[in-house]
């Protein structure tokens, strides 16, 4: 353990990194999220159809598959090259997007048709509805379900240490591959502990304030 | 020119591919019964009358489910030599994925647990079962028929998590994938047969998995 505390600054750096990543995905995940996610809930069935299959073939591929694709395959086929971090945040943000159409699409669901027809009947269009009266509702649901798919996207970004990308587990295995010690995964691991762990509680808080019983 | 899709690659090495489809099934099932293992056990600690056990089930569960699957293969596989305890990297794998994920196990079964109802241990123990064969016999079908679904979306992400065994170089379908694209530099053909691969097992474990639970549990399926 004595033979780690010179890397201790290297680790936290690395968890950051890995912070940034995952929180620059979310962002880009929730966009893809709330577009796909009002397909998804179309009344148009070949939109709902386009919408399905983007979720389906998304979460049937692991990310290493797919970050594999996007690092290697893109560049044969596109001018694109991107860089490990480039690769990484795109791929991670296919992939929380999937899970952010998901819940999305429970959000929305969750708000009864009669709350449609009432708008409908009150003469307001789908996207004032959508906005004002729709949505506030639908997040109840998905913030709640889009913080254990940003902890997920956390514990994602470790795999994009496979294409050469440097964030908390790569520093560890490095450190590791220094020191030949197991201390730098263990405190990685208690790094990855401390960041999800905290953000799960955070979510569960978020979750009792939002149900329609605690107010 | 380069020829973005190439069939013949793939007829070539279509038995490497085949072997790495059945290295990563085989680990897929073994890592799913180790993970069965460790979620009764965790879950036991967790319902445990005991504090320290308790403690333990919780310490177990919440530190496998907030950390990745990565570092499990690296620590099970290059930590462990450091106490001269060496696996082959099949077994780091197994015992990687089935640890890790007999934590979300434990959490499926502490939760079909719960789904069934209060009346039924009480009527079980009206007539005179013990706690254990109340378990056995009442509680647990019941407690397969809620849990059926969640179970088949955690094979389902074992089965996704194989991949990432080809870090520890167990010969599984990403691995052969892998070694296809360096020596023929095709990666966008390699790469997209191995993610048809994965969404062909994938749907087929999942369509399998809808077909058992009609064929078994008919129309008491999405009862609790």
């Amino acid at each position: 353990m004595a033979d780690l505390a010179p890397y201790f600054g290297i680790l936290l750096k690395g968890a950051l990194i890995t912070l940034r990543l995952a929180a620059l995905s979310l962002l880009f995940a929730s966009v893809i999220g709330v577009v796909i996610g009002m397909v998804a809930t179309s009344r148009l069935r070949s939109a709902r159809l386009v919408a399905t299959l983007y979720v389906e073939a998304i979460r049937s591929v692991p990310l290493l598959v797919q970050l594999f694709f996007v690092y290697y395959a893109l560049p044969l086929f596109t001018r694109l090259s991107p860089s490990p971090y480039q690769a990484a945040t795109l791929s991670l943000s296919v992939y929380g997007g999937a899970y952010m159409v998901e819940a999305v699409r429970s959000g929305i669901l969750s708000v009864g048709t009669d709350q449609w027809m009432a708008a409908r009947s009150l003469g307001i269009r789908y996207r004032a509805t959508m906005l004002y009266i729709v949505a506030p509702q639908a997040l109840r649901v998905t913030i709640p379900a889009a913080v254990g798919i940003f902890i997920d996207m956390l514990k994602g970004a470790s795999v994009t240490s496979i294409i050469g990308f440097v964030e908390l587990m790569q520093t560890a295995v490095n450190i590791r591959n220094t020191i030949y010690a197991l201390s730098p995964l263990m405190a990685a691991a208690v790094l990855y502990f401390v960041m999800c762990f905290s953000l799960a509680k955070m979510g569960a808080g978020i979750e009792r304030l939002l149900r329609y019983e605690s107010r | 020119m380069q020829v973005w899709f190439d069939p013949g690659l793939f007829w070539n090495n279509w038995a490497v591919i085949v072997s790495g489809a059945e290295v990563a099934l085989a680990l897929g099932a073994a890592s799913v019964v180790v993970s069965l293992a460790f979620g009764l056990a965790g879950w036991f600690l967790k319902a445990s009358d005991i504090r320290a056990f308790r403690w333990l089930g919780n310490t177990y569960v919440e530190s496998m489910r907030n950390t990745p699957t990565l570092l499990y293969l690296y620590l099970i596989y290059f930590g462990l030599t450091e106490f001269n305890v060496r696996f082959s990297p099949f077994v780091s794998a197994v015992l990687a994925l089935g640890v890790q994920g007999g934590a979300y196990m434990a959490e499926i079964i502490r939760g079909a647990f719960h789904a069934v109802s209060e009346d039924q241990r009480q009527a079980a123990r009206a007539l005179g079962l013990r706690p254990w064969t109340s378990l056995i016999y009442v509680e647990l079908p019941q407690m397969l028929r809620v849990a059926f679904p969640a179970l088949g979306n955690q094979i389902v992400s074992l089965v996704l998590g194989t991949s990432l065994a080809s870090v520890i170089a167990v010969p599984e379908l990403t691995y052969q994938a892998q070694i296809i694209g360096e020596n023929t530099y095709r990666y966008f053909s390699v790469f997209a047969v191995l993610a048809i691969f994965y969404l062909l097992i994938v749907q087929v474990l999942n369509a399998l998995w809808r077909a058992i639970e009609r064929v078994w549990f008919g129309r008491w399926g999405a009862t609790v």
